[in-house]
């Protein structure tokens, strides 16, 4: 019931109440209780599923790149200098210092020798971004239109991709915030990363996508991750 | 028969309890919001999957009712702009709902027509409010605006669907 003082009449009120009164559906408590959980289940299992595709994208972007995983406790380099954040280019290329490569749990150096698994290489003059063969193919992402630094929202845009009308499906270069509380502002609204960085890191560029059943994600070189609308829930912060 | 596992720190009661006290009710209310009870149903059901799957990961939830209304209140609102299905759920509105109160049906009839009519965010506030009985905080802290913008929409809305009501209060007066 109303607790605020709301200058409403009650006898019209009282008669909207019952005309808004729409029978509630029967509910078998555990049928809906199964259905939630296999719900949960796929969606974990989707989860995983753009984790392992961020992985295999890593792998085989560090092969082209001339990176060569070693049993050190690093990344031995063979290739171009490492950079922290994705440069505009026509070329996919690994940022090593990728945020999400440690919360994808490719910790640099803890394999063998195996070589990397080679994805099938990416059609030519590819327009869309895409990581369905298994690695990014399609244009680096560039920055994105917010007003804060980089091109990072700030929750005043008015445009999409920050501020509300984002299309369904289409990508959007979106400046990703390298915060450890994964939260974001996308479409006019907040959302928080379902795998945050490992550690702060630099503003990094990503292609940003609304999923038409209202989930949303991004993807980049670095990786995959899907995004959960923020509703107030206690932020997980950083992995170590 | 799918198997359930529940690690350690995830209150499913909390789930059980939601599901027999709010779930119906939510659903009701948010039917009334899109005009489809089955997109309403699917909406609640995958928030509450978001739900756990939160709170499997380790994050607690202070309360399941407000966090899966504002998720559900989300995903129908990507869903209709996705689908651009708000103009035609707007017009089944009046055909999917179904009154329980006793009263004279002709002008429950009109006036669930008179919502459908409404904005989609004066349904929204209509029906969290009127039919979720939610307080003006409540309902702002779900639709994620303030709590002046629930009390202009409301009182929009009121003052539309008092129109309906008002050859009724005519007659009883």
């Amino acid at each position: 019931m109303p607790d605020e003082p709301f200058p409403f009449d009650e006898h019209l009120d009282s008669r909207l109440r019952a005309a808004m009164h729409v029978a509630a559906p029967d509910v078998s408590v555990s049928g809906v209780l199964t259905d939630v959980e296999r719900r949960a289940r796929r969606r974990q299992l989707r989860v995983r599923e753009s984790i392992a595709a961020g992985v295999v994208v890593l792998l085989g972007a560090l092969g082209v790149a001339g990176y060569t995983l070693t049993a050190e406790p690093h990344l031995a380099a063979n290739g171009p200098a490492i950079r922290s954040k994705p440069a505009p280019a026509t070329t996919s290329t690994v940022p090593v210092g990728s945020p999400y490569a440690q919360s994808s749990g490719l910790s640099a150096g803890t394999d063998s020798n195996r070589p990397a698994p080679n994805p099938p290489p990416c059609p030519a003059q590819q327009a869309t971004p895409s990581t369905a063969s298994g690695r990014f193919c399609g244009p680096d992402p560039g920055p994105g239109n917010g007003s804060g630094p980089d091109g990072t929202c700030t929750g005043s845009e008015t445009a999409p991709p920050c501020g509300p009308g984002v299309t369904p499906g289409q990508y959007y270069t979106y400046t990703m915030p390298g915060t450890c509380s994964g939260l974001v502002t996308f479409d006019g609204k907040q959302w928080v990363s379902e795998l945050p960085p490992p550690s702060p890191t630099a503003d990094f560029f990503v292609w940003m996508r609304l999923d038409p059943t209202g989930s949303a994600g991004w993807i980049s070189p670095s990786g995959t991750v899907g995004l959960a609308p923020y509703a107030g829930q206690t932020l997980s912060g950083c992995h170590q | 028969m799918i198997e359930r596992t529940v690690p350690v720190g995830v209150d499913e009661d909390q789930l059980a309890r939601f599901v027999e006290a709010d779930y119906g009710a939510l659903v009701a209310a948010l039917s009334l919001v899109c005009g489809d009870p089955g997109a309403a149903e699917d909406a609640v059901q995958e928030a509450l999957a978001r739900a756990l799957v939160t709170m499997r990961r380790g994050t607690t939830i202070d309360s399941l009712a407000a966090w899966v209304r504002v998720v559900a209140l989300n995903l129908l609102r990507n869903r209709w702009r996705s689908l651009g299905r708000e103009r035609r759920a707007t017009r089944r509105l009046g055909d999917l709902t179904r009154p329980e109160a006793e009263g004279d049906a002709d002008e429950l009839m009109d006036l669930q027509a008179a919502v459908a009519e409404l904005s989609q965010r004066q349904r929204e506030a209509v029906a969290l409010y009127y039919r979720l009985g939610l307080s003006v905080a409540e309902t702002s802290r779900a639709m994620r605006v303030s709590d002046g913008t629930v009390k202009t929409l409301l009182s929009r809305a009121r003052a539309t669907l008092a129109q309906v009501l008002e050859p009724a209060e005519d007659d009883d007066a």
